[in-house]
């Protein structure tokens, strides 16, 4: 079923951790916060890529817990590495996730967005978003501005 | 209704604009003119990251009467409170949300766009257009480089 027409996207999709990683951090891999899944079953990770310099990969981890305990990848939810020789700058990227491709057997319930930026300076912005929650409407704290 | 479990995101929204970039003072069309005639919402989020001393940031929505942008104007309220450096607004994340019944359809404007305004210096910042509330689902796809499921 698609949005409806009453929600806002704002109500339906919680934004956990919405990150710019400005030019001066290229150099390493970022992750976003670990986020616990529990309240939602989607979760959507876009990486928008600007002026590349290098190379950029992009990935989905799990964790046992917010601090990032017995980290691992999650099978099949990284990007084709994107780079300046490709003449990959200025794509849009993402990565969907359902709860069930996590490893929930053994405790791994949250998730975060690795990027690393490898070579030279990239300009990329990353975009997590949290949706099919259990408790709508979701919180917006995260936000700094909502114009309705 | 929230998103059900068996649609991914990509079927739902589509992709009509972005921009990832260190971004000079200057007026941008970020998001070019597009038609809603067959969506009934839309979201423009802004991810502000660095600003330089004194920067300034405006970001606004726009309606038009085709996709060239024919008899452009501003949609009234769809304008984000202006973020500046000396606010200390680096960082921010901001969304402005849309119906359809916002527009000014009887006259003609179904064509949505969105304007970034950057003043004084340079501000890294990236946006993200989708528009939502589909007609027809799943909606195209080709607004994006690579969807990873």
């Amino acid at each position: 079923m698609t949005q409806a027409y009453t929600n806002r996207f704002t109500e339906v999709h919680e934004v956990l951790d919405g990150t710019y990683l400005p030019p001066a951090s290229k150099w390493q891999q970022h992750f976003t916060s670990y986020v616990n899944m529990a309240n939602h079953q989607r979760a959507i990770f876009i990486l928008e890529a600007g002026v590349l310099g290098g190379t950029v990969d992009f990935t989905l981890v799990q964790a046992t817990d917010a601090t990032g305990a017995d980290v691992k990848d999650i099978t099949g939810k990284a990007i084709t590495q994107i780079s300046l020789a490709n003449g990959d700058s200025n794509t849009l990227h993402c990565i969907e996730l359902r709860t069930e491709e996590m490893d929930i057997n053994n405790g791994f319930i949250y998730v975060a967005a690795m990027a690393w930026m490898r070579i030279a300076p990239s300009i990329v912005s990353v975009l997590s978003l949290f949706g099919t929650s259990n408790l709508t409407p979701v919180p917006v704290t995260a936000w700094s501005q909502i114009i309705d | 209704m929230t998103q059900a479990y068996t649609h991914k995101f990509t079927e739902e929204y589509e992709m009509i604009g972005q921009m990832a970039d260190l971004a000079d003072p200057g007026v941008y069309p970020t998001v070019a003119y597009r038609s809603m005639a067959n969506h009934q919402r839309g979201v423009v989020i802004l991810i502000l990251g660095g600003m330089a001393q004194g920067a300034t940031v405006d970001l606004v929505l726009m309606q038009a009467q085709d996709a060239a942008g024919t008899g452009a104007k501003v949609i009234a309220g769809k304008a984000m409170t202006q973020l500046t450096q000396a606010a200390g607004d680096g960082g921010d994340i901001v969304a402005i949300e849309l119906r359809t019944e916002e527009l000014d359809v009887n006259n003609g404007f179904s064509f949505v766009g969105a304007i970034l305004t950057i003043g004084v210096g340079a501000v890294e910042i990236a946006v993200v257009a989708l528009m939502g509330a589909s007609n027809y689902m799943p909606v195209p796809t080709t607004g994006w480089t690579e969807i990873v499921d």
